[in-house]
């Protein structure tokens, strides 16, 4: 009996770890590459060597205008945007950091 | 009397046997309730940890998002503490040179931003490659 059952129990060792989890991040989407349009500001002081400066450009006075009210709101929209993606790439940074494995 | 103590001898011993075996059992059982109990701390300390992290990082968004508002804020007062529309009369030539290095302004920035969370993947392999 002593010979086929030990009387001292075998230790059994037991680790057990958390499974992390790899989350792959896809690629960031490339930079901008912004192109700047010129503005022209015309009063009625200015507006004969506006109207000089547009034939001597494209042939003909032709031209898309607008007012300084929708210039502001421009620059508003402008803004907007600016504000949106400076958040949303916060929000980026935001959900790496939490996922990034030690 | 021989009988009587080998019934005794035959009694104590699957008493003891019996004991023995529940002692197994019994050390079984507690090496699998410390197992789980490791478990459940490790699991607590994890989440208590990626709660630290997520608050500790939510704040810094939160900080962050301001700072975004008040520059768009400031740069919009322009338009509130000046009339455009009276400048841009007077001095014309002075207003389209501002308002051209302003939308340059912008535009840099905006490109500058996208730069930033576009490097965010270069950031990350040389930190895998280090």
């Amino acid at each position: 009996m002593t010979l086929s059952c030990s009387l001292i129990p075998n230790k059994v060792e037991m680790i057990s770890s958390p499974l992390e989890r790899k989350i792959i991040h896809p690629n960031l989407p490339n930079s901008l590459d912004l192109k700047e349009p010129f503005w022209y500001v015309v009063s009625k002081g200015n507006f004969d060597e506006f109207v000089e400066e547009m034939k001597k450009q494209n042939g003909t006075v032709v031209f898309f205008a607008m007012s300084v009210p929708d210039y502001e709101l421009m620059s508003y929209n402008m803004q907007e945007l600016k504000r949106y993606i400076s958040e949303l790439k916060e929000v980026v940074v935001y959900y790496r950091t939490i996922t990034e494995v030690e | 009397m021989s009988k009587f103590l080998f019934g005794i001898i035959f009694v104590m011993g699957a008493g003891l046997s019996y004991m023995w075996y529940e002692n197994q059992n019994l050390k079984q059982l507690n090496i699998a309730y410390e197992t789980r109990d490791a478990q459940q701390k490790q699991t607590l300390n994890k989440l208590q940890e990626d709660f630290a992290l997520q608050a500790e990082s939510l704040l810094n968004l939160q900080v962050k998002n301001q700072k975004i508002q008040k520059e768009m804020d400031n740069y919009l007062d322009i338009f509130r503490r000046h009339n455009l529309t009276k400048l841009a009369i007077a001095k014309p030539k002075l207003i389209q040179t501002r308002v051209n290095n302003g939308t340059k302004q912008v535009f840099n920035n905006i490109e500058e931003i996208s730069r930033i969370i576009d490097s965010a993947d270069d950031f990350k392999l040389q930190s895998d490659t280090k």
